[in-house]
């Protein structure tokens, strides 16, 4: 069942339970149980997303509330208001942003709100049909149809009252949950709930302005810190039955390797091992906690088939990107004649940017909880990733389905709070083991990772090689342009060639084309150069590849930033002016360049042994411009500073922008400092935080955000930051010392 | 002063070769769980090269096989040593069950499990406290971070026999009501966003403001290193110290901190 909380507490379950936990409907409907069946609005294109008709199907999401007009809103006749998120809480802060949304619509304040993390459903699917959280989309995607399902709440809810009182509607305002008479006198939403329930649903319902508005736009506190603050909050790791057995894998340990057979009687031996499993991914022991499971896998016996794979190292993948590169591959962009202007006058430039594979390393590791009885899955998952019914291979209802043996209708998909996501869990492998084993055991298990398991057998930022070239006029400025890069493909996983091209196109995948996910930030880079050409080989390599936050602009943004630094210095012009001058039809990047150089005191004093360094990257239509301020400490970089200017369209939550920035910032500044997943006898060498080091508090620096917004939609908030972070602080080793870093992780030595 | 015949043997896993293992001496919480651990030793890693070595005590339990005298260390510190688990055991690790008797958020709690499970999974799988949580299982990254007597110790190496005797605190006994000066500054700060590491960000916080009331940013960034905020925002991590630190200043909020570290013994 998912846990209620009084409004205004937060919630530490708000796992939402559909369906079979809820009492069966009555037959016909009755003044508690009146579902409103919205017809589909055609294709919910204007909308962004579908009212589907509800029925009393299992699965369902939980309907008998009393007035329930969309799948995002439920009032109670006790006045309990219930927003359901449709999205994934990994610490972006969706789980108030998006109620924040629903409520400045409903006027009701958003301390008397409680939510819940939607099932897996049709009505929380996307245009696209997918259940998804990733691309820093949820609140640009939300922005309309959220406040339209608070704006037409409270106009029904506002008829209701307009019936009680017997006055017309517009006589009434409806302010902090209540409907308030012209003579003062308030019925609160929950009295009105069940009358509203009964009214039709209003078309094309008006907004409000964006002088009208009283949440949106302010920093309100997060729904989810205060149960957060005393543990209790529940993640995947927490979640499920109490008498769920523990399961870790034991899984190939070179990519692309097989189990060829193995001896289960040492694991068996290990006191609290209940069985040791085959399953797809490999050998899985079960057992009555995490410490026996751990200890019986590492007494089990295992003979690998290492394959092929085995002969995989950081050389011979170096190798591979670099000979990619230069074999050339598809186009991504091709502007003027950039051969001709190449062979033309002027000054010539060229680099090679060589970038490693990353790990996500989510602070809680990977892990999933399934049980599968009289025909039925449950699965508590912390997963940015629940339904997409015959696309990317399926969501996780589909993977569970599929590993449990059963059809989609039989899953009950139920998402947690994530620790972490960045990415990882929009995957579906945890999913499948969970799902696979509980099929087998016939009781619930959880499956959960360790963190070597998690950082080895991950689904990486891929490694790339890029090679760019460019021809400077007598003025300095870049008058050709050519960038060819190289590295694997995700979409080539996730949507294989055999896929019919109008489904690919859905995701801006040509068929046999170019994948937007390599080349984004690259192909689509700002700056004003005549000729310009962008060329992507993909890579045909066994490393799981998937998506890193802001995933191509984080190699993209570091070499097109480093790039055009190296202009502006070769030209002899500040970085900064250099940009602005080749941005002339770019007004949001400059305003955010300018915001950043007035913050960070561009062209001032530093301190000695001090240097600054800039960069401006648009991705997930949203535009940071960074300025970070470095030293070299005993051979060692040094981050002291960092200024960041983002316009992201509408600033929902002040507070959570800022976090998030920062966030992204610490993150890559992470990367850039230490992150490398090498590659020796096809297995990644590293395995936990002793040898995959994450930024800590005493080398974070000071980060300082300013809000530049504009425009009247929202844009992404969760990775615009990242991109900018490593090209800001190269650049600005560059101004200190003289030594142009272009590879990553930083080594100065 | 080590127990006779064992030769200390601990791997560090930041290389560090100056491992200097001792019995009971130096920090009294040293001593005190020391004590407690018949069979087991203190230690201390010096030139550590991880910089961000905690004030938590290293703890371990020798293990003697055949030919080869190890050190399976549970490390209070964030630099710390290879679990013995780590190299493929030529003898089965599970110790045998060991009946446990502690104080945990200030309940009598008995168990009965192998005595070398570490007290984090005691917590989280055998008493269903899950506010506790795993992330790395070398004491790397600090999100399984309790009290032990008062001192901020990572769970995941402290092997179970170690509480004997111990008064633990966890997230969830940190204050009855979720009010600590530390969990309201969190809060007033809007410090966490995906949450997972917090639990241990604040039993860290909440142990350093016993020992240093009014903390500089430096007894900040040395006493919080062991813990990895992965969603990054120190910033306002720091700001919620200084703000816990004002809010304990005040009369109302003394009692509570007292309470929690009056009964050490």
């Amino acid at each position: 069942m998912a846990d209620r909380h009084a409004p205004g507490g937060s919630p530490a379950n708000p796992t939402a339970a559909a369906g079979p936990d809820r009492e069966a409907a009555s037959d016909g409907p009755s003044r508690r149980t009146f579902i409103k069946v919205v017809a589909v609005a055609g294709a919910g294109l204007t909308l962004g997303i579908s009212y589907y008709a509800f029925g009393r199907r299992p699965g369902d999401p939980p309907t008998d509330a009393t007035f329930a007009p969309n799948a995002f809103l439920r009032i109670d006749e006790d006045g309990a208001i219930t927003i359901v998120v449709g999205k994934s809480e990994m610490g972006q802060g969706v789980a108030t942003a998006l109620p924040q949304l629903v409520a400045e619509e409903l006027e009701v304040p958003l301390s008397r709100v409680a939510f819940e993390f939607a099932p897996a459903h049709p009505a929380y699917r996307d245009r696209m049909g997918v259940q998804a959280t990733g691309g820093s989309t949820s609140v640009p995607a939300g922005w309309v149809p959220l406040r339209r399902a608070g704006a037409t709440a409270r106009l029904m809810l506002r008829e209701a009252a307009a019936r009680r009182w017997n006055l017309r509607a517009d006589r009434i305002e409806m302010r902090e949950g209540q409907a308030v008479h012209p003579d003062g006198s308030t019925l609160p939403y929950g009295e009105l709930a069940a009358e509203a329930a009964l009214l039709p649903v209003p078309e094309d319902v008006p907004l409000k302005d964006a002088t009208e508005f009283r949440l949106i736009g302010t920093s309100a506190p997060r729904l989810d810190v205060p149960a957060k603050t005393r543990g209790e909050a529940i993640f995947g790791i927490d979640a499920g039955p109490p008498d769920a057995l523990v399961a870790v894998v034991a899984r190939p340990p070179v990519f692309g390797g097989s189990v060829r057979s193995f001896d289960a009687s040492p694991a068996l031996a290990v006191p609290g091992v209940h069985q040791v499993v085959r399953i797809a991914s490999g050998v899985a022991v079960v057992a009555d906690g995490y410490w026996a499971a751990i200890k019986g896998r590492d007494a089990l016996d295992v003979q690998w088939e290492h394959g092929p794979g085995a002969a995989l190292d950081d050389a011979e993948i170096s190798r591979r990107l670099e000979a990619a590169v230069s074999e050339g591959g598809r186009v991504a962009r091709d502007d003027g004649d950039v051969e001709a202007a190449l062979a033309g006058p002027g000054r010539r430039s060229q680099a090679t940017y060589r970038l490693p594979y990353l790990a996500h390393a989510t602070m809680e590791p990977m892990n999933c909880t399934a049980v599968v009885e009289n025909g039925r899955c449950t699965v508590w998952a912390p997963s940015q990733f629940q339904d997409a019914p015959g696309l990317l291979g399926g969501g996780g209802r589909q993977a569970a389905a599929a590993a449990a043996g059963l059809d989609d209708s039989d899953v009950d998909f139920r998402t947690t709070y994530l620790g972490g996501g960045f990415g990882r869990r929009a995957e579906r492998d945890f999913v499948l083991e969970a799902a696979e084993l509980a099929a087998k055991l016939g009781r619930a298990v959880r499956v959960v990772w360790s963190r070597e398991d998690d950082i080895r057998h991950d689904f990486y930022r891929p490694a790339s090689h890029h090679r760019l070239e460019a021809v400077l006029d007598e003025g300095g400025r870049p008058v050709a342009w050519k960038h060819e890069m190289a590295l694997q493909s995700i979409m080539d996983r996730l949507a294989p060639s055999w896929i019919p091209g109008f489904a690919l196109s859905w995701f801006g995948v040509t068929p046999g084309g170019v994948d937007p996910t390599s080349v984004e930030g690259a192909s689509n880079h700002a700056y004003r150069i005549p000729n310009t050409r962008v060329v992507c080989a993909n890579v045909d390599l066994p490393i799981p590849v998937g998506f890193w936050r802001s995933v191509g602009n984080t190699h993209n943004g570091f070499v097109v930033e480093s790039f055009v630094d190296e202009l502006a210095h070769a030209a002899g012009q500040d970085p900064l002016e250099y940009r602005v001058g080749l941005l002339s039809e770019r007004p949001r990047h400059r305003a955010v360049l300018e915001a950043v150089a007035a913050a960070a005191d561009w062209g001032g004093s530093v301190p000695e042994g001090r240097a600054k360094g800039i960069a401006v990257v648009e991705s997930f239509g949203s535009f940071v411009a960074e300025v970070a301020e470095v030293s070299v400490d005993a051979g060692r970089p040094r981050v002291h500073r960092v200024w960041c200017a983002i316009d992201c369209g509408v600033v929902v939550n002040p507070a959570i922008v800022r976090a998030q920035v920062e966030s992204a910032v610490v993150y890559g500044l992470t990367a850039a400092l230490y992150g490398r997943i090498n590659i020796e006898g096809g297995r990644p060498v590293q395995s936990n935080f002793h040898d995959y080091p994450m930024l800590r508090i005493d080398e974070a620096p000071e980060v300082e955000v300013v809000l530049v917004p504009s425009g009247d939609a929202p844009g992404g908030v969760g990775e615009p930051g990242l991109p900018p972070i490593a090209p800001a602080v190269t650049n600005a080793l560059f101004a200190l010392t003289g030594r142009r870093i272009r590879e990553l992780p930083i080594e100065l030595g | 002063m080590s127990p006779a015949g064992l030769e200390p043997a601990a791997y560090c896993l930041g290389g560090s070769r100056s491992i200097h293992l001792s019995y009971g001496d130096d920090v009294s919480a040293e001593t005190r769980i020391a004590r407690r651990l018949n069979l087991h030793w203190v230690a201390r890693v010096r030139n550590c090269r991880f910089p961000h070595v905690s004030r938590a005590p290293v703890v371990g339990r020798p293990l003697r096989r055949r030919g080869d005298r190890r050190l399976e260390v549970g490390a209070g510190c964030a630099s710390n040593f290879t679990p013995a688990r780590f190299q493929k055991p030529s003898l089965p690790t599970h110790g045998s069950d060991l009946m446990v008797r502690f104080v945990l958020n200030g309940r009598t709690q008995e168990v009965d499990v192998p005595e070398d499970t570490p007290l984090l999974w005691v917590l989280r799988d055998s008493l269903k406290l899950t506010g506790t949580k795993f992330g790395c299982g070398i004491s790397q990254c600090g999100a399984c971070t309790v009290h032990v007597d008062g001192q901020a110790v990572r769970s995941c190496q402290l092997p179970i026999s170690a509480v004997q005797g111990a008064r633990v605190t966890t997230i969830e006994g940190l204050d009855g009501g979720g009010e600590h000066p530390v969990q309201r500054a969190w809060v007033e700060e809007q410090v966490p966003q995906c949450g997972y590491c917090q639990s241990g960000q604040i039993m860290s916080a909440a142990a350093l403001l016993r020992e240093i009331p009014a903390p500089t940013d430096d007894d900040i960034d040395r006493f919080m290193a062991g813990n990895i905020y992965r969603c990054g925002a120190y910033g306002p991590i720091r700001r919620a110290i200084h703000r816990a630190a004002n809010l304990a200043g005040q009369p109302a909020t003394v009692a509570e901190q007292v309470g929690e570290g009056a009964e050490d013994g």
